[in-house]
Order: structure tokens, then sequence, then C-alpha cells
């Protein structure tokens, strides 16, 4: 015990400038490392894009689904808001059941703008449908550029097929 | 242990707390980064008291016929007018290339209580037959972003004839007076009522009828004094039982204000200088006596005074602003004549200059010519 207190290390000035350097060295590893967690985080009108999917939003997706069945079934799209709809995703809800299954993932061909409408064929629905749940697509902004988002199901539009 | 520790030197106090604010204030800022976005902003969003109505419908001889009238109590810039089938979502789009009012541009949209378009109405190709909706979305600038009110929509039931002209719905034209100001004396009144077979015009102001008839074609002139008229056309086709019905609002004056139309600059936010200016006066057949424009941000306001208009009955403007900071600017054009009659028309923009800095406001100038007014 003697020997080592008698030994030499490093000044305290020396000591305090490397304590320094470390935790700023790791402070900016750190906050590299988090920064890409914020910017890779999809993003619309400045906001996390989930805002963007919700109707009851000032800028959420607000749009009105229809089919039409005269021996084809179409699917008609009004835009009555705010968000530029970039697809949607149609999922079919069988009887008695509640496996959704993905029936087309159709985007538009180009965005539905605002108050714009649109009419799209479905193809190959299933005789026993009931109902069809369709889900906007929207497009955000992230680190990596312009995204397409898929909204959540529970922000999707639900249709009786007649 | 204890003396271990009060005898070894490590950082100083002074250093340690530099070392947890700078900590502690980098971890904040990264925190706000990452639930920033998770706060919901204020978008902006349509006032609740807008009402546009339907004033005119037609659908036949292979086309929409639409006139609105603003009901609400703000200015609306723009609609979509959709029209389908009643059993259907689908409504094709009819005023896809241009959903502003653009003969009311000058007046920052379509005021309240006033109509669109100004004269006639607005036509669009639709050549489907049956019974139909009428679907109008309005729509506005709210902070220089155009807004959709979707909690007014109107929809309205209207019957297409499809492509054959004419079907069995009358249209009533009228070509003259249109919603301007004319001197007194003779005023020419144009309108033309196609099938129908009973038509009818009546011409009124404030003390009551001036003057009415049964034509459906008419091409007059009415000696008229200083007055505010309403001028009506209706046209009926019996067989049918459908009606139309045209209406203009006038005024006949003396000595008219000078007219002002602000070509630029225009509502919207600018982002690089020079910000031009062009400005159309009009004395409608009086001289003009002096034209300044002032500009205001929150606390200051810039003065130039146009000189050349002196004289002159019509006269444009032509000038840019350059150097003002960033902020929102009122701008506002002035006009009188020589009978001592001033207009003013004023419209707001906002700066956004990269670079510009936030808050320099008419401090730093405008360009040659401009003086701050006491």
């Amino acid at each position: 015990m003697r020997k080592i207190s008698r030994k030499k290390g490093i000044s305290p000035v020396v000591a305090s400038v490397l304590l320094i350097s470390i935790v700023i060295v790791l402070a900016v590893i750190i906050f590299l490392w988090a920064k890409g967690f914020v910017s890779e985080k999809t993003q619309k009108f400045e906001q996390a894009v989930e805002f963007s999917c919700d109707p009851n939003n000032d800028r959420g997706v607000n749009f009105e689904v229809g089919i039409y069945n005269n021996g084809t079934y179409w699917l008609d799209f009004v835009n009555k808001g705010n968000t530029p709809i970039y697809g949607v995703v149609v999922k079919e809800i069988d009887t008695g059941s509640v496996n959704v299954k993905e029936l087309t993932k159709s985007l538009f061909g180009n965005t539905l703008n605002l108050g714009e409408s649109r009419t799209i064929e479905l193809k190959d629905l299933s005789s026993s449908v009931k109902q069809v749940l369709v889900v906007p697509i929207i497009l955000g902004k992230s680190g990596s550029g312009i995204q397409a988002y898929t909204c959540d199901d529970s922000f999707g539009y639900a249709v009786e097929v007649k | 242990m204890r003396g271990l520790l009060l005898g070894d030197k490590g950082i100083s106090e002074m250093i340690g707390y530099v070392l947890l604010v700078v900590i502690a204030v980098s971890l904040g800022g990264l925190v706000f980064a990452f639930l920033r976005i998770y706060v919901p902003s204020n978008n902006p969003i349509c006032p609740k008291d807008i009402s546009l109505s339907v004033e005119k419908a037609v659908c036949d001889g292979g086309a929409v016929q639409v006139r609105l009238k603003n009901r609400g109590l703000f200015n609306l810039d723009g609609a979509y007018i959709r029209i389908g089938d009643k059993d259907r979502v689908f409504k094709k789009l009819l005023n896809g290339d241009n959903i502003r009012f653009t003969d009311y541009n000058d007046e920052e949209g379509l005021p309240p209580n006033s109509l669109w378009p100004k004269n006639g109405n607005a036509v669009y190709p639709y050549t489907e037959e049956g019974l139909k909706i009428l679907e109008i979305e309005p729509a506005m600038f709210v902070d220089n972003e155009f807004v959709l009110c979707e909690d007014s929509i109107i929809k309205q039931n209207v019957y297409c004839t499809g492509g054959i002209s004419g079907g069995n719905s009358p249209n009533v034209f009228i070509y003259s007076p249109q919603s301007e100001t004319y001197p007194p004396g003779d005023v020419t009144f144009n309108y033309s009522v196609s099938n129908a077979d009973s038509c009818s015009y009546i011409l009124k102001n404030s003390t009551g009828v001036i003057e009415q008839g049964i034509d459906c074609n008419l091409v007059k002139n009415i000696n008229l004094q200083e007055e505010s008229y309403n001028f009506t056309v209706r046209g009926t086709n019996t067989t049918s039982g459908k009606s139309d019905f045209g209406e203009v609002l006038f005024d006949v004056q003396s000595n008219a204000f000078p007219d002002i139309v602000i070509n630029d600059p225009k509502s919207i936010s600018y982002s690089s200088f020079p910000i031009k200016i062009n400005v159309s006066v009009d004395g409608l057949g009086t001289s003009l006596d002096s034209c300044w424009i002032t500009l205001n941000d929150s606390t200051t306001t810039l003065w130039k005074g146009y000189g050349g208009c002196n004289g002159k009955t019509v006269y444009e403007i032509d000038d840019s602003l350059n150097g003002i900071g960033n902020e929102d600017y009122t701008f506002n054009v002035s006009v009188n004549n020589s009978d001592g009659l001033e207009s003013s028309k004023q419209l707001s923009f906002t700066v956004d200059v990269k670079g510009n800095g936030n808050k320099g406001g008419l401090g730093n100038g405008g360009g040659d010519g401009w003086t701050k007014e006491q």
C-alpha cells in the first residue's frame, strides 16, 4: 500500500482534461446515435405521420369510400380532407372470421389530391365477403427521403359489400 | 476511505457543474427533438361560419352551369365542384383545372354576400344523364395555406338531360348591365332567354320598380339616375314546368371612385427578393390626383408616392420591394381623383427569405424612395 501511494500518477489537470474529453466524446456519440432515431421517424406536416392518419386531427386524412356494383365492383373515393392520399390498402373481411387479408394494394396511378374523386375496379372479390376495410397510404418525410406510410387499420374506412 | 478521498484531487467543482449542465441540456434537447413530433401542432382549419350556397345549377346541353353565393361571414378563395350519381360516392371533379374564384383575386376572395362568377355562370362540360348530386366543398386560405372546408360541403340535386342541347330547361344570359358602376344616363340592357316560352324582366331600385316587361330577348337603353339597381330576368318552360333566372346588381354614380387592381404583390409568402409591385389604377373617366402606397409591419409604416399618376385617367405602378425583414406585412394602395374621391385597396403578404433574419421588419428599408411615416 505504501509502495503504491509513493508512485506518481497523472496530474489532476491532465485527469480533469481526460475526464472532460471522454464525457464529451461519449455525449457526441450518444447524440449522433440517438439523432438517427429522430430523423428516421416519418413525419408529415412537421409532426408524426400517425397524426395525419387520424381523421379527428386537423390535418388528418378525411375521405369517403363507397362500393358500387354494376356487375363489376367499383371502389369509389372522394378526398374531402386536407391531406393527399397516395394510395390505399384494401382488406377483405370474411363472414364469421376475423381473418383479414390484404386484397389489393393499389397505388391509384397517382396521388388522390385534395377535393379529387376516383374509382378503381375491385378485382377478385370473393363471394362471401361482407365488408372491405380501406386503409389509406400517405406520404411522409424521413431522414432517408419521402416514404409511403400505411396507416393503422384503426384508421381504415369500413364499407359494406352489397 | 474518507481520508483517501479527501486527499485525492479530482476535477474542480466548477468544471463538474459545467459538465452536469452540458449533459443535462444535451439530453433535454434530444428528448425535445424526439417528442416534438408527437405533440399535435395547430394546423390551419376553416372557420365554422362558412356558408356557400348554390344560386343556380343547370345541367343540360352537355354542360353544367353553376353560380354560387357566399352567405357566410368569411371571404372564400375557391371551391371544389363535383357531380355524380346519387347512389355513388364517386363524383367527377368539374373544376379541377382551376378551383380558385379567380375573378375575385383582387378582393382577396369571394366576399360575403357576393356571387361567383361575377357575371354569368361557370360552365363545365358534362354529358351524363339522370338525377345527379352536385357537391360543392368550399376552400380558403388560412395562414397562407389553402384549406378545404370539409364541414361546409353543400349538396344539390340536379337533373341532367345529357348532351342534348337545350333540353327542357330554360337558360337566362344577361350580357349587360354587369355588376359594376355606370355613369348617369343611358345604360344598355341586353339579355336572352333560351328554351323558354314565358319570360319577364324587372328593374328595381330602392324606391321600387323602374321598368318591367315580358320579352325573352331584349336590347334596350334605359336612362338611369344615381342609385343602386337590381335587374332580374326570369324564363319558364311551361311544358316542363322548369324555370331559370338571372340577377345583376349594379350602381349608377356620377362621381365614380377610382378603381384599383393590385396585380402584385399577392397574398402569399415570399421566399426571395425582389418582391414585385404592379398596380393598375383607373380614374373611370376622371383624372387622377395622387397615388401612394403604404407598407406596414406591426410597428412601422413606410410610405411611397407616385406623382406620375397626377393628371392621368389610367396609370400603372411598376416597382419592387427589397431588403425588408421576415415579417407579415399589410400592403395598401390609395388613390384620389380630381373630385376628391379616394379609393384604397389592401392585401397582406409574408416575407420569409432564408438568412434574412426573423424580425428585421421595415427597419431595414424597402428600396429606393420609401420613407418612414411619422
